[in-house]
């Protein structure tokens, strides 16, 4: 019998099966517990909605073969470049939405198996850290457990930072890896990790995670650091070519994010909401940022983190209370230097996530210049302090699994006194659901057998796995129940086919001034602040009645007989407020151009109206970066196109390319003459395309590396 | 048999030194000198709004909408927090405007006008400290001083102090929320975001009227130290930002020009040529 044992534990790797049996588990009964979110029932809440929105907007333009480099849908158009970098577009894995979506799969379930495919691609990758941590694949399975069954799993649905914690968690286990095992597949999957990274417009997280495990590996394995540090450069010596190619990825990688910064420098772009008292002239700089506004409250909210389990909602704070038992083996474990390289890690992320209740921050703030860019530092909990927290109790775990001669019934009786202690506490509190005693019951079962076995059995596994489950079971199922009571704000919907031409259709269900039209289906009265748009538009929309802006620029294209030329802003909004209301023949343009149509002000005739005669203009094709117009007009007229102006819009007139003039503040216009012709308004100059175009091949040819090499490597890896 | 008790709790101390739980407890202290855990807490609270809940600011916003009368005791309590905030947040024209506010309140007048002195230096895009500024010297009778400040004011964009008061969560929403649900006017299902942003509407009128008296004070400070050309200025100024009513305003550069005798002005042609 044994014998037989002994050649299927040989033979058939039971062990890593059962560990895959495990998390193929875990992952269902957490499918399970999400399955309104997953199969739609539920939507998305908070930043979670824009994301769902930019990526649909890409997904389905991709699917029609155009490249969204213009965005028709924001605040009278905008440059997409800036969602584009939110979305981290070059990512390969995004392509999996086209599939399912080319497949018949409608929008919302295609993004869904995405997230959660994302997701567990995540979770898989800290299993995989873990097990090259602790160097034993079922302490590795209980982190994952914890952090699959932490909170993190409930910011998927309220927030975007799933979209960097996949990429940050892969890059550290290749880190790693790269440190135990100096092969190309490692460098290939650090490279890929980090070209994922420095495409998107926030990769200071990570660049500050690095930072820090930069300065504690120093600080606690200096000796191994710096050997590390030889080894990669002699690794890049011995591998000139891979290593070459790797660095102009990820140099190539950074571009788009270089050209976002320097755009939004040029003072084109507006966030009024992230820049607002920023004294820094960058559109994307942030003011010096407060704890009375956004940061980590743990420190405020420690005595509660387990008390009305049964309000939870989307995106707060918790972990399975299995993870603090695990926490509280740390009055018996020995001080390790892991375990005090992990402390050291989550103290330094928690004393900057705190802004300005620790000095701190106001000297990266001044001294560092990527801190004047980056705020939401409360999403340092999922990125940072989640994930090491998780780390440290499993290494409290391990510590008692390595301990050698201890009296076993003094660690019970110490044990028991801390639980007891915790129950004490527990009680006191409010609100507690029943999963928390139950969890402890079992929890501290657990550890008073769990030394019979060095390295503890299957069953010892399992009953980890059940106490890991048990809480969090229950927490999310009032998840579910409490989603009904918040109150989603502005789901979005943009239409299945991306956008259509005409802004009114009777509904805001369509394009539109997406700010502005929350407004007005509020009765509000007073113009909002635009989160995203040109200089001009956010000015206009300020200046003017708005519901007369708003009835204007509903109107993609205007046809005008009177021209006059204003050249400054004040006369030109003042003259604006009037046409605007009563639909009058006249725009206004800044610059002289020369035009039979342009009047001097002693001749301005507001009092015809302006009528589009629709047989005089043909929409002949338009997509997202561009329109094509055919027009026949008995004589010379000013067509205005009202999207936002922009210095990369281009306008051909029967294939000539001619001057965009800013027209009616912020919009474009061309003279174009009588007769048929052609208009064609284009967004972006080729380049601009081949450049993404080409950031798309370079990333997929190194996704398809990292395979390749991952097949190569496979049999000399474990896990 | 002492050397072994010694032995012992050397031992014992040894084991209890060398448990992880030692570590934590050293960082926990450590951070206690790093981190400032009290502000944290009010940061938390008053983000969650039970530190001063909206109901704490019931009687600031009835004695705004003079709704009841004067109570020392009650501003000294929003003196108190707001100073209390101040020191955690220095120089954060938010709170010390509301100091301002509440000292002003108080008959302090002198300690008003350094508040907003040093909000107006801090942050010079805003209207309302220039404004305030303005109201105490116009008040005080120092009308060149309330001519500098209100001048200043109202050519502040609106939009900039509407978006200052949406940026401070801390201080002005709390207030603003509780202010808009005052007037019953939270919609539906009385969620508090949208109770937020509906009573910007509100506010903006608050901001609005301001300008409009900033203009009146303007064109009577001017008449009051008889600058006759000033009050036409202003006037007109007031007539093409249409901050008010068109004919308050004709009456009030009327009344100001009365005592400078140039009654030709007053015919709608001259308004309109002093517009245009």
């Amino acid at each position: 019998m044994n014998n037989i044992k002994a050649f299927l534990r040989k033979h058939l790797n039971v062990e890593r099966h059962i560990i895959c049996f495990v998390i193929g588990v875990c992952f269902l009964t957490w499918a399970f517990l999400f399955r309104n979110f997953i199969f739609g029932k539920y939507f998305f809440y908070d930043d979670a909605i824009s994301y769902f929105d930019h990526i649909k907007f890409f997904i389905v333009n991709i699917s029609k073969g155009v490249y969204p480099l213009w965005d028709p849908n924001w605040n009278c158009g905008v440059p997409n470049e800036f969602f584009l970098r939110r979305i981290g577009c070059f990512n390969p894995f995004l392509l999996v939405i086209v599939v399912f979506y080319k497949f018949g799969m409608s929008y919302l379930l295609s993004y869904n198996f995405f997230l959660v495919g994302y997701f567990f691609l995540a979770m898989i990758g800290f299993f995989k850290l873990s097990n090259l941590i602790f160097k034993n694949s079922k302490l590795a399975l209980v982190s994952f457990v914890l952090l699959l069954f932490s909170s993190i799993s409930t910011v998927l649905y309220s927030s975007f930072i799933i979209l960097i914690i996949t990429p940050i968690i892969w890059f550290f286990y290749f880190l790693f890896l790269f440190s135990e095992h100096k092969n190309r597949y490692s460098v290939l999957g650090l490279t890929f990790c980090l070209m994922i990274l420095a495409s998107t417009y926030v990769p200071f997280y990570f660049i500050t995670l690095f930072f820090i495990v930069v300065i504690c590996s120093l600080l606690l394995y200096f000796k191994r650091t710096i050997n590390f540090v030889i080894d990669a450069i002699t690794f890049v010596k011995s591998n000139k070519v891979v290593s070459l190619m790797c660095f102009m990825c990820i140099f190539l990688s950074v571009i788009p994010s270089i050209l976002l910064f320097l755009d939004a420098r040029s003072g084109e772009l507006v966030f009024s909401v992230r820049h607002n008292i920023s004294s820094n002239s960058n559109a994307l700089s942030v003011a010096e940022q407060s704890i009375g506004v956004h940061g980590v409250y743990l420190d405020a909210a420690a005595g509660d983190i387990l008390s009305n389990l049964n309000k939870i909602k989307l995106g707060e704070f918790f972990l399975p209370v299995f993870c603090y038992m695990l926490f509280m083996l740390s009055f018996v474990t020995k001080i390790s230097r892991r375990a005090l390289l992990l402390i050291l890690m989550w103290f330094l992320t928690y004393i900057i996530s705190v802004y300005d209740a620790s000095t701190v921050y106001k000297v990266l703030y001044d001294r560092i210049f990527y801190f004047r860019y980056f705020r939401n530092f409360q999403f340092f909990v999922w990125i940072g302090l989640i994930p090491v927290f998780i780390l440290f109790c499993v290494e409290q775990l391990r510590g008692l699994l390595s301990m050698r001669n201890f009296d076993k019934s003094k660690m019970i009786l110490t044990i028991a006194i801390v639980n007891i202690v915790f129950v004490l506490w527990l009680i006191k509190s409010t609100n507690i659901i029943v999963s928390v005693f139950m969890t402890l019951l079992f929890g501290s079962y657990f550890l008073t057998i769990v030394k019979k076995n060095d390295n503890f059995s299957n069953g010892i596994l399992m009953l980890i796995i059940f106490c890991s489950i048990l809480n969090p079971i229950e927490t999310f199922y009032y998840l579910n129940n409490n989603y009904t009571s918040l109150s989603v704000l502005g789901k979005y919907d943009i239409a299945e086919n991306g956008f259509s031409f005409n802004r009114d259709n009777g509904e805001f269900s369509e394009v539109r001034i997406r700010d502005v039209n929350s407004y007005l289906r509020n009765n509000k009265l007073v113009a909002p602040v635009l989160y995203y748009s040109s200089k001009e538009i956010s000015e206009l929309v300020y200046k003017l009645d708005y519901r007369n802006f708003i009835n204007y620029s509903r109107n993609r294209i205007m046809t005008y007989d009177n021209v006059y030329l204003l050249p400054q802003s004040g006369q030109m909004i003042d003259a604006l407020s009037k046409t605007f209301s009563s639909n009058q023949n006249v725009a206004f343009i800044y610059r002289p151009v020369v035009s039979s149509l342009i009047n001097g002000k002693e001749n301005l005739d507001l009092s015809i109206n302006q009528i589009i005669d629709r047989n005089q203009i043909q929409i002949e094709k338009f997509d997202a970066n561009s329109i094509e117009i055919n027009t026949s007009f008995d004589k010379e007229k000013f067509l205005v196109f009202n999207d936002s102006f922009n210095k990369r819009w281009q306008v051909f007139v029967d294939g000539n390319k001619k001057d965009v003039i800013q027209a009616n503040y912020g919009f474009m216009g061309v003279f174009v003459p009588s007769g048929n012709h052609s208009v064609f308004f284009r967004y972006g100059s080729l380049n601009y395309y081949l450049l993404n175009l080409c950031g798309h091949v370079v990333f997929m040819i190194m996704f398809l590396s990292l395979l390749i090499s991952y097949i190569k490597s496979r049999k000399s890896l474990s896990y | 048999m002492e050397k072994q008790n010694v032995n012992k709790i050397f031992k014992l101390l040894k084991l209890g030194l060398s448990r992880t739980i030692v570590i934590l407890i050293l960082f926990l202290i450590c951070s206690r000198f790093i981190v400032d855990s009290q502000k944290i807490e009010v940061g938390a609270k008053i983000k969650k709004q039970y530190y001063l809940n909206p109901d704490a600011f019931d009687y600031l916003i009835d004695y705004y909408r003079n709704k009841i009368t004067y109570d020392a005791r009650s501003f000294k309590e929003y003196i108190y927090y707001y100073k209390l905030l101040n020191n955690f947040w220095p120089n954060s024209p938010d709170i010390l405007s509301m100091i301002a506010y509440c000292q002003y309140q108080q008959g302090e007048s002198e300690l008003a006008e350094e508040y907003y002195l040093k909000i107006s230096d801090l942050n010079n895009k805003l209207f309302l400290p220039n404004y305030n500024l303005g109201v105490i010297y116009f008040y005080k009778k120092e009308y060149k001083k309330a001519i500098k400040y209100l001048s200043k004011a109202v050519t502040k964009r609106p939009m900039d102090q509407f978006d200052y008061l949406n940026s401070s969560k801390t201080i002005f929403l709390p207030i603003i929320a509780n202010y808009s649900s005052q007037n019953g006017k939270i919609i539906e299902d009385g969620s508090n975001k949208k109770a937020l942003f509906f009573s910007f509407e509100q506010i903006s009128k608050e901001i609005k009227n301001n300008y409009k008296n900033a203009y009146i004070m303007l064109v009577m400070s001017s008449y009051y130290i008889n600058d006759d050309f000033q009050v036409r200025r202003y006037s007109s100024n007031a007539l093409y930002s249409k901050v008010g009513d068109e004919e308050n305003f004709k009456i009030l550069s009327i009344s100001g020009l009365k005592g400078f005798s140039e009654g030709n002005l007053l015919k709608k042609n001259n308004f309109d040529l002093a517009l245009f």
